[in-house]
Parts: C-alpha cells; structure tokens; sequence
C-alpha cells in the first residue's frame, strides 16, 4: 500500500485532477487543460520511438493529422459514434504508419529520419490538395462532440469543457499506464536493446526491423488517437497540424522535458509548450519567436531537458 | 494529352526550375558535408535573401540587391555558425540539426515581425520583364534570365570547386570532412567559410527567386524540401549530384504538373522516397556521413 | 558421399564468393570447421572479417553456400543464424553501454528464449531467463560486476563481456573476431586461456593477430590472404609453411 502511495502515477492522477482548476491563474481556460493532456499523450507515444528506440521520426505530425481527419470524416460520413471515431482514428494511423514503418524499419539514422520527412510530407500534401475529401487548405470544420455512451449508463454530454476533460483525462491515464507498461516489459527491455547498439542486438537473435516497425507503428496509433482527442477538442482539423514543422515541434518538446532521460518528460514538455504556446500567445501574436528562442537555449544549455536539469542539481547538491 | 508545345514548355519550365533548385541546394549540400550539419535554417536564409533584395530593390536596384543581399545572408550564417552551430560539433546529430530548426522557426517568425506576414511581389528588373517571342511561343523574359544567372552561379561554384586550391579543400571536406582535418587545415575557419558560402548561396538564391515566387515568411518551406530531396538524389557533397538531381526534381515536378496538377510536387517526395530505399548514397554521392 | 558415416562438420562452405564491384573480398572458399578451435589468420584485407560477415549472414554472398550441419543456412538473416546456433563477437566493441552488466547478458539470454514480444510482465518476473543469465554471468567471472554499467567495467571486462554476450545464445558455434584486440599486456594471457577453455563446450572460430595466443591455443590453423585459403593445418605445420612465411615476412 506504501508503494502505491508513491507511485508517481498517483500523484499525477491527483494533480490532473486539479489541473483544470489552475488554468485561471496562468490566464487560462479549462479547454486549455485538456490540451496539455491530449500533447502529453502525443509526446508520450512519440518518446516510446525517440527514447526507448533510439529513433527520430521527422514525420509523426503526418499520424496525428491522419487521426484527427479519420475522426472528422467517421463524424460527417459514417457515425456519430464516439467511439467508433475514436477507433477509427487510431486504425488509419495505424495502417499507415504501419505502411511507412515497413518500409523504413530496415534503416536507421538519418536515412530513417529523411524517410519519415519524406513520406509526411506526401501525406501533408494530400491533405492540403485533396479538396474533396479534406477540405483542402480549409480543413473540416464545425464537428461538434458527440454523447459518451457507455452499455447499460446513460449517455454524458462531452460539450462542457470540464466533462471533456475528464474524459480526456481518462483516456489520458489509460494510454500512459499501458505505455508504461510497455516501456518496463521485455519488449522494451528489447526496444532499449536495440538503441543501445542495433548490431549487437541482432546478433543476440533479435529480428531488430521487425520490433523498429512495431514501435514505429504503436507510437502512430497513438499519434493518431492524439489527433483524433484533438479534434473534439477543437473540432476543426487542418492540413497544418500534419505540417513537418509540427513533426519538429513534437521532437523539440519530448527533448525539453526531459524524454530523454525520462520517462516523464513528454508530459512535462507538452504542458510547457502548450501554457507557452497560449500564454505568450495572449500577449503578442509573434510567440513562435520567443518559442524558437526557449527551444535554441534549451538545445544548447541543457540538452537533457528539464527534467535532465533537476536532475543533475539534485546530484549536485 | 497534352501537346508537344505544352511538354515543351512545361520542359523549358523545368530546367529553369531545376537550376534554381540546384542553386538552392548547392550551398545546402556543402554544408552537410564539410559542416555535417543538417541545416533546417536553410529555407530561411533563402527567404532572408528574399526579403533583403525587396527592401533594397527600391532603392539601389535589382543588380545591386542581386550582390549585396547574399553578402548579407552570408554575414548572418557566419553569426549563427559561430554563436551557435559550432557548440554542437561533437554532439549528436539530433541535437543540431533541432539546433536549426529552432533558428528556423525564430527567423521566420523574426521575418513576419519584421516585413509582415503578407506577400509581396518583387518586380523582376525592367529589362527583363514580360515575355518574350522564341518563334513557336511566348516564354517569360525573367525565367529565361533566371536560368542564366542560376547557370552562371553554379558555374562560379563549379570552377572554385575545382579550379581553386581552397575549393579543393571544401570539395575534398564535402566528400571526408575528417580527411581535411587530417590534412591540417583549420578546420574551424573552414567550417566557418563553407557555412558562410552556402548561406550567400542561399540568399542570392532568394533574390533570384523573388519575382518568380512571391515572397512571403513561407517560402522558404519551398527551398528546404526540395534541398533534401535533392540531397537525397544526388548524394552529400557532389556537385554533379546535386546538378543532376536538382535537374531531375525541376523536369519532374513541371512535367507532373501537365497530369496531376494538383498533387505535382508529390513526385518529388516519391522520388526522394524510392532513392532513399533502393540507393541510400544517391546517384553520385561517394561517401556518406550520415551511415553509422 | 562414399557410404562411410562420416562426421558432418560443423560449419562448412562451398565455393563461397563475395565481391565488391571488381574487389573480390572472399573469392571461391571452400572451408570445413569442426569441433576445437580454428585460427584464421593473415594479413590485413585478406577477408577474415568479411568471411565472418558472410558465415553469419550480415552479408549476401555472391557466389557459394554455407552450410551449418546438413542445413543451408546462405541466405538467412543474422538474427535466424544466431538463433540457430551460431554467435560472434566483434573487434570493435559492441556491448549495450549504458546498460547494466546483468542487463546485457538478461536482454541476450531472453532473445535466446523467445520472449522478446512480450509486453504486459516486468522483465525481473521471467525467472528462467534470469538464473540463466546469473549462470552466465557466473560462468564469465563478472557476478561481482553485474550491477556496474557496462560502459564503466575495464577494458579486458568488457572484452570478455562481448564473449558473453555471444555465449547467452547457448550457441554450438563462436566466432571470435580479434578478441584481445587493445587487451593489455598483463591481461592478455587470461583471455587467451579463458578461450581455450570455451573449447571444452564450443566450437570456436577465432580471427587473431597475435601469433603467440593462436599457436599457443589453436588445434588447427587456417590461413588466408586476399580473399583465399592458402594454407590449412596444424600449428606445426603452418609453423613451417613456405607459403606462409613469405606472406608474413616475405618481400
């Protein structure tokens, strides 16, 4: 019981609880909260392929982007099932990262990373061309959120900006724990094996391409449900958020935090980059500026991240 | 099916696109092989070049801004080469090439502080504008201006590389940096030299590819991607590579153009795709620093 | 064959061939290795590495077959050779570094196991692989170690924990390329009987360039020199060779 007491889960569970309670002191809004869950969980997904084995994908927004689009689609052709939306999100960034994964698992550095860019951007065009089925430029619009409806309890409403966060919040905690879980498990242990020297885990038997595409192809489904949360946030989904940019940014804020070094990094990059995104946001529309300018400093001064930073003070002190 | 006026001009379009691509990515792929740096910040010391050519334009000129503003450019790649890039030598490459991302994002932003976010067209020189009448069809008088002065820079390149005994050390660098710090050369001012030079590389780029495109923050996400994708073709440090492969993305995008309108530059993702699968090292790189 | 039940050898090529554009690193092969320990030796580029390369599978040849037991093993990837039965150790160093000592012999004897696809158990609940892996670490002399990063061991430790991290695959077959490479003087002696004594249990292939540790430890040695076998013998009589005293100290 002890150790469950200190599980650090706990205690994010307990904070997130608050969270949205908190967004009024930074200026913010409960819709705010739920944004820092859904990139946390991008980040989380995106560090299992950064961290733990060792590749940088340029290209994940291109899986985000897909999810938020496959769940705008299911909305306005098929259902209005949230969870059918939100499966199919995760199924058509699973099949193409899946896809892409196959084709790129053999490679490693930076043919890997110029391969992930490459077939992004494919997809970015597609959505920025492909007018009729993506809206083109002007993306889906006006997707409202449906009911949570669970068998045997009556339907709740996800229009409220604190229902939804709770839901996300669920969800949220459900993802990190099964990641978790995924990072601490032999598999992992194999991840970590083949970040450490591909070569050598070969030669101990590991059909390294083969566990490469299954990590690639995991942190695109959930990538992919990221996207598919963030679109009933904002309803509205884009070509830009499949953007290499944004592929940039994810890397930039997993490092930030701390991912490398920590498994709880992603969260705590993601939570920056969002309360910067829209507290500097609030004073002056040239943000990007001053992110730039945090991301270059941190680069430079503490590549660890913030987490990597605490820690080497409290080994210091 | 289109005619063979339209595969014609569409061809003509093509190589003059693809001598601007291969301008663009000359300086991009100098970099990559004596600095070993992935330089995300290309495509905006492009639009820099862009943009220091439009204020200038007015009032000294089109020639003029056509010489000064890459000097600019390059005065700036020197600042962020020293302030910034050289810290990252030795560590991951990950580290610098986020290192450019973030000076890329920054100077963009630092653009559409400065200039606004809206385009803005920049006039071609007055000698030079309209169209002119090659006998079976009109062509744009500046696109065929274009591709002469594109010509000319990479010929200039060309013979440095060559015809020069620093050019023999940057070519050499491009091909095996560590070589070139074997043979004893400062290695920091070289590094520092090439960063400059691919950088006015860049900008005169820029100045040139202003009246063609219109100039906005944008536009230098229009330079960097088809700089890796001619990266890819071409191979890291050749020049040949990265003419040929500049050449080929130019034809097959403006070819594509006539039969996918809508999704023409998809061809050269697919392109940079399959070399990177089937010929990592690009038609003529040698050597690749980027294999573990 | 001729009727008589002879002794399938171990590992075996036909004819193997590998070239780069013109260069013909391993050029027309024809080896038999059978249980003990088989030096290749000769001179740089003469193809050892690369033959062992090919004799793991990280190399397609060009030409020729291999043969581990009565099974055609040529166009396997690594990863299926080393299961198989096959291991090998690298001259350059190449352990999981920033991993435990422990970790580095647990991760190679859960391969070995199979149970790399799993997910939902913590590694420390797989008990087989773990004792293991204790065994293995036992057997290698680095118990005591096991809790230090592998980046921080000695450099004759960590050359020995290459060994062991071809041995977690209870493999029949070792290929030990240049194992005392950068061991220094004081060290070297205790590798070279710590080798020896792998032949009690394995068949070992080793590459080497010091001429004392083969002689001393080998039962047969094969030489080579640009791509081909030139001579094939006891130490003894490779010892006296003509042929391989003018590759070595000729000219």
């Amino acid at each position: 019981m002890k150790r469950f007491l200190r599980h650090p889960f706990l205690w994010m569970f307990l904070f997130f609880l608050i969270m949205p309670y908190l967004m009024p002191l930074i200026k913010g809004y409960t819709a705010l909260a739920s944004e820092i869950l859904i990139y946390a969980m991008f980040a989380l997904g995106f560090n299992l392929l950064l961290s733990y084995t060792g590749l940088a994908s340029f290209g994940h927004a291109a899986f985000f982007g897909i999810g938020a689009y496959a769940m705008a689609l299911t909305q306005l052709k098929w259902s209005e099932n949230l969870w059918l939306g939100l499966l199919m999100g995760m199924v058509s960034a699973g099949v193409f990262s899946g896809i892409v994964g196959a084709l790129i698992c053999r490679k490693r550095g930076i043919y890997l990373s110029l391969l992930t860019l490459a077939f992004s951007q494919m997809f970015f065009l597609v959505a920025f061309r492909w007018d009729e089925v993506t809206g083109g430029e002007t993306g889906l619009t006006g997707l409202t959120r449906p009911p949570l409806a669970l068998p045997g309890l009556p339907a709740v409403s996800l229009k409220g900006p604190m229902a939804f966060y709770f839901f996300t919040l669920a969800v949220f905690m459900i993802v990190m724990i099964l990641i978790w879980r995924l990072v601490h498990s032999p598999f992992g242990s194999v991840l970590q094996s083949i970040k450490q020297n591909e070569m050598r885990a070969k030669y101990v038997g590991y059909n390294t391409a083969f566990y490469k595409w299954m990590s690639f192809t995991i942190s695109g489904v959930v990538s992919g449900l990221a996207g598919a949360m963030f679109l009933l946030q904002h309803g509205a989904v884009f070509p830009t958020y499949m953007n290499w940019t944004e592929s940039g940014n994810v890397v930039m804020v997993t490092i930030m935090g701390g991912g490398l070094i920590n498994f709880f990094g992603p969260i705590l990059g993601g939570g920056i980059f969002v309360i910067l995104q829209n507290a500097i946001g609030a004073f002056t529309e040239h943000w990007l500026l001053i992110l730039g300018m945090i991301f270059i400093a941190i680069i430079m001064l503490i590549p660890e991240g913030i987490l990597g930073l605490l820690k080497r003070t409290k080994a210091s002190a | 099916m289109p005619s063979a006026i339209d595969f014609l001009s569409q061809g003509i379009n093509g190589i003059v696109l693809g001598l601007l691509l291969s301008t663009i990515a000359i300086g991009f792929t100098l970099m990559l092989g004596v600095v070993g740096v992935i330089n995300f910040a290309h495509g905006v010391l492009f639009a820099l070049g862009a943009y220091f050519a439009l204020t200038m334009r007015n009032t000294l000129g089109f020639w003029a801004a056509l010489v000064i503003s890459p000097l600019m450019v390059g005065l700036v790649g020197i600042i962020i080469e020293r302030l910034a890039v050289r810290r990252m030598y030795g560590k991951d490459a990950l580290f610098c090439l986020l290192l450019t991302f973030g000076i890329a994002m920054s100077v963009e932003e630092l653009i559409r502080m400065i200039w606004g976010k809206l385009g803005h067209s920049m006039a071609a020189p007055l000698l030079f504008s309209g169209s002119i009448d090659l006998g079976f069809m009109l062509y744009s008088k500046y696109r065929l201006l274009l591709a002469v002065i594109c010509g000319l820079i990479l010929f200039l390149v060309w013979i440095f590389l060559e015809k020069t005994s620093y050019g023999a050390i940057v070519k050499a660098g491009a091909q095996d940096s560590e070589m070139v710090a074997v043979l004893g050369n400062n290695i920091n001012r070289l590094r520092t030299f090439v960063f400059g030079f691919g950088s006015a590389l860049a900008g005169i780029a820029g100045v040139i590819a202003g009246p063609l495109w219109t100039v906005r923050p944008g536009m230098g996400n229009d330079a960097i991607m088809p700089a890796f994708v001619i990266v890819v073709l071409g191979g890291i440090g050749s020049f040949w590579g990265t003419l040929i492969g500049g050449l080929a993305v130019g034809l097959s995008v403006s070819l594509a153009v006539m039969f996918f309108p809508r999704m023409s530059d998809l061809v050269m993702y697919i392109l940079a795709a399959a070399v990177l699968l089937f010929w990592p090292r690009g038609i003529m790189g040698e050597k690749s620093l980027l294999e573990e | 064959m001729n009727g008589d039940r002879e002794a399938i050898p171990v590992l075996r090529t036909e004819d193997l061939t590998i070239a780069f554009g013109g260069l013909r690193a391993v050029d027309g092969v024809n080896l038999e290795i059978e249980k003990g320990l088989t030096s290749v030796i000769g001179p740089n580029g003469a193809g050892k590495t690369t033959l062992f390369n090919l004799l793991t599978g990280l190399y397609k040849p060009t030409a020729g077959r291999i043969f581990f037991g009565a099974l055609e093993i040529t166009s396997m990837p690594v990863h299926k050779i080393v299961k198989l039965g096959i291991s090998r150790s690298f001259q350059i160093l190449k352990i999981f570094a920033d991993m435990s000592v422990f970790e580095n012999i647990r991760v190679a004897v859960q391969a070995q196991m199979g149970h790399g696809m799993e997910f939902f158990v913590s590694p420390s609940r797989l008990s087989g692989v773990t004792k293991r892996a204790e065994e293995i670490l036992d057997g290698i002399g680095l118990a005591p170690k096991a809790r230090l990063k592998a980046k921080n061991l000695s450099y004759g430790d960590k050359r020995i924990l290459e060994i062991g991290l071809s041995l977690a695959g209870n493999p029949q077959v070792l290929l030990l390329d240049e194992p005392t490479c950068g061991v220094g003087t004081h060290e070297r002696a205790g590798v070279a009987r710590f080798i020896r004594d792998l032949t009690k249990k394995w068949t070992i292939l080793l590459v080497e360039h010091d001429m004392d540790i083969v002689m001393g430890i080998s039962d047969r040695i094969v030489v080579m020199q640009q791509g081909r076998i030139i001579a094939d013998g006891a130490p003894g009589e490779i010892k006296n060779n003509e042929t391989v005293r003018e590759v070595y100290l000729g000219r």
